[in-house]
């Protein structure tokens, strides 16, 4: 071959550095390429040093050339590539300024001009009429064609320059986008000194240094490239950072159920390697992840949002946790599904935390109701004891005036004759009315009684029987049957028996008054979950449900006036209370009334009384 | 058979006066009546009864201090009292028992039957029941 013979070259010590530069550049593309991972930057970084490369290369082996032919040979191959070069630097800048969409139009003129004026060098000595003889060796000689070609060569330059321009004026100041167009704007300048290897060309017979400037751009370039990067944030390399970077697991199943993709969230999750993850079928993982309803609904909708998953995360370590998954199709290009995408975000501390609230909150909404029926109470108790206290002062008031009608009617009714019926009934009348507003007072009295006991270890069927006996003459004028049903072995409980007689007198009073016409009174003890149950239970009419919620308040009665103070069961829940018991009264649905009394059984010892079923 | 002179310690004029008119009706009782607590141990010292009738709450002195003056005189020392009160309450009545120093009381109202044959039993002319 003509050009690669030896015998016409020369060493020349003025080809080195430009050689070495060709060098330098090539190598220089190379590792941008490298380090921008084949980015589109890189690639029209690699394309402009190829094409300096290719200058500098041809016209190193110019100068070498002894012959001048071959030095003219030389010169139409380097024409091949260095109309190129405007083309590539303007595609590099438009690159690195993320320009190059606005631009491509013009990316394509420069690059169509570049080739024809190449074509035009190569075909024709309209550009290269002939050699000059320098110093430093041979070197082309400029024809007519030199005037387009310089105004195309230096007006793509100076609009590369002015985009370096317009970008570095629009760039937010002390950015790393602003300093390095800066410093590309600065090599640039530099590399435009290279222009001047223009001038031997028209027989000025300046050494062409244009090498120097290139490598200082070269130099500088690689500054960029190494302290700025030049690389593109593309979706596929973010996608990729962002996989790695996501704090969420993110698995890919393929169509058959095996994973294909794992982060390092995921690996972490799972406790295994990407290796050991990827490629693999875990038919407990794919079930987990794909349950029959995610499935459903990604066929549905393509895509479920947050559907909690429990699964066992470490085998080995037999770790469960809740995971918020959500999921979508990966579609190829006719749309047709061919993997599930899934996230999945570990929620099994807040699903914990969740849990701890919600029974937390259950407490206080128990606590709180509690707190409402204690303030009821509370507030109850307060009326009543005001209630109370105001009877107190007033019974002891009343008692003087009811003493004096008492005696009154007893003096007067020894002057009338013993055969004046009507004043004698007038008398009686003034008589029972005085018993009745004293009962009311007794009561009074006894609902502001000091709330203090007298306890003693009592046998509640004793005092049930005893209230009985109380109750034994109204009991039998109303023609009442009375049936005990006392259980076995009920211990003996600590209470103020005249109290709790008290209490039983006018629980049993309210059942026998409900029957003035006879019935059937049932005494029943039971012993329940350490409680004492005591129902009292009549086959009267019942209560009014509307009367039942106010049962207990104090002068609250049913009973026709005259019968009832409407404070018997006011006191007796009193009480019932104060022995830490409850009572309750209820309709019951055979008929009649039951009152329900339960008292504390800890600590009790039982009596060994037998139930002995028993009609009085 | 010879009346029983009855003392009527009582704040209320009312009270005394009808307890006084029925008593005396009786044709049994010579009755006096006294109202003002103060005056009681006096009228008392005066009157010379054999049974003294004593309400409890009164103001300026109550029933259970009257009784320990009524006590401490040698002349009124035997002299039986019979509380008339308005406390029924079991348990006050057993606040003040150490008042009432075992005396038997009658909570008002009372009839007066009820009256008549407490005074005759304290009295020793019935038997006690």
């Amino acid at each position: 071959m003509f050009a690669v013979e030896t015998t016409p070259y020369a060493v020349n010590a003025y080809a080195v550095p430009v050689w070495l530069a060709a060098v330098a550049c090539l190598l220089l593309g190379c590792l941008v390429l490298i380090r921008e991972r084949w980015s589109p930057v890189s690639l029209s970084f690699l394309l402009l040093t190829l094409t300096i490369a290719g200058w500098l290369f041809t016209f190193a082996e110019m100068y070498r050339a002894t012959d001048a032919r071959l030095a003219l040979w030389w010169a139409k191959l380097a024409y091949l590539g260095i109309p190129c070069i405007p083309a590539a630097f303007y595609q590099f800048t438009v690159s690195v300024l993320r320009i190059a969409a606005r631009h491509r139009r013009m990316v394509w003129i420069a690059w169509g001009l570049a080739m024809l004026f190449a074509v035009a060098i190569c075909t024709t000595d309209a550009l290269i009429a002939g050699l000059y003889h320098y110093w430093w060796g041979f070197y082309p000689r400029y024809g007519w064609l030199s005037i387009p070609y310089l105004t195309f060569f230096f007006g793509i330059m100076i609009l590369s320059l002015r985009h370096y321009w317009v970008e570095y004026r629009r760039a937010v100041p002390e950015t790393i986008h602003h300093r390095r167009i800066r410093l590309l704007m600065i090599a640039s300048s530099i590399v435009s000194l290279a222009s001047l290897d223009y001038l031997p060309k028209y027989g000025i017979g300046l050494y062409p240094f244009g090498y120097v400037p290139v490598f200082v751009f070269l130099i500088l370039a690689a500054l960029v490239v190494w302290r700025y990067h030049l690389v593109d944030i593309t979706p596929a390399f973010a996608a990729q950072q962002i996989i790695g970077t996501m704090a969420e697991a993110l698995l890919v199943f393929d169509q058959d159920g095996v994973v294909r993709v794992v982060n390092q969230a995921a690996c972490q999750l799972f406790g295994k390697t990407e290796a050991e993850l990827t490629g693999r079928l875990f038919a407990g993982l794919t079930r987990s992840f794909l349950t029959p309803a995610i499935v459903s609904t990604l066929h549905r909708l393509g895509a479920v949002h947050d559907v909690e998953v429990t699964l066992v995360a470490n085998e080995s370590q037999g770790s469960i946790k809740v995971l918020s998954v959500s999921a979508s199709l990966m579609r190829d290009s006719r749309g047709e599904p061919i993997a599930t995408i899934c996230i999945a975000r570990d929620i099994t501390s807040r699903t914990q935390a969740e849990e701890e609230l919600r029974q937390a909150h259950e407490e206080l909404q128990q606590a709180h109701a509690a707190l409402q029926e204690a303030q009821l109470q509370l507030i109850q108790a307060a009326k009543l004891e005001s209630v109370g206290r105001l009877a107190a002062g007033v019974a002891h008031e009343v008692k003087n005036p009811l003493a004096i009608i008492l005696t009154g009617i007893s003096y007067l009714s020894r002057h009338v004759p013993s055969d004046n019926g009507r004043t004698r009934l007038v008398f009686d009348d003034i008589r029972y009315a005085v018993r009745r507003a004293d009962a009311i007072v007794k009561g009074m009295l006894d609902f502001s009684a000091p709330k203090t006991l007298q306890f003693s270890r009592e046998d509640l069927h004793a005092v049930i029987e005893r209230a009985l006996v109380l109750l034994k003459h109204e009991i039998d004028k109303a023609r009442i049957t009375v049936v005990k049903e006392f259980a076995h072995r009920v211990p003996r409980l600590q209470l103020d028996g005249n109290k709790i007689e008290q209490a039983f007198v006018n629980v049993l009073m309210n059942a026998v008054h409900a029957m003035p016409q006879g019935g059937t009174l049932t005494v029943r003890t039971a012993l329940r979950d350490r409680a004492v149950v005591v129902d009292v239970e009549d086959t009267g009419p019942g209560v009014p449900e509307e009367a039942l919620a106010k049962i207990f308040e104090p002068f609250f009665t049913t009973k026709p006036a005259g019968q009832g103070t409407g404070l018997g069961l006011a006191v007796t829940k009193s009480i019932v209370e104060l022995h830490g018991g409850a009572i309750e009264l209820m309709n019951r649905p055979e008929g009649g009334v039951r009152a329900h009394i339960m008292f504390r059984a800890e600590g009790g010892e039982p009596n060994g009384q037998e139930a002995h079923p028993h009609r009085g | 058979m010879a009346k029983k002179r009855i003392l009527i310690v009582d704040d209320e004029e009312s009270l005394t006066r009808v307890l006084k008119y029925s008593l005396e009706e009786t044709g049994t009782y010579e009755v006096g009546a006294e109202n003002k607590a103060g005056a009681a141990l006096a009228t008392a010292k005066t009157f010379k009864p054999d049974l003294i009738l004593l309400d409890v709450i009164m103001p300026e002195l109550d029933g259970g201090q009257l009784a320990e003056q009524f006590k401490a005189d040698p002349a009124l020392h035997d002299v039986p009292i019979v509380f008339l009160t308005a406390i029924t309450d079991k348990q006050e009545v057993r606040a003040h028992q150490h008042l009432l120093g075992g005396s038997p009381f009658l909570a008002k109202p009372v009839e007066l039957d009820e009256v008549i044959a407490c005074l005759e039993q304290q009295l020793g002319r019935l038997p006690p029941q």
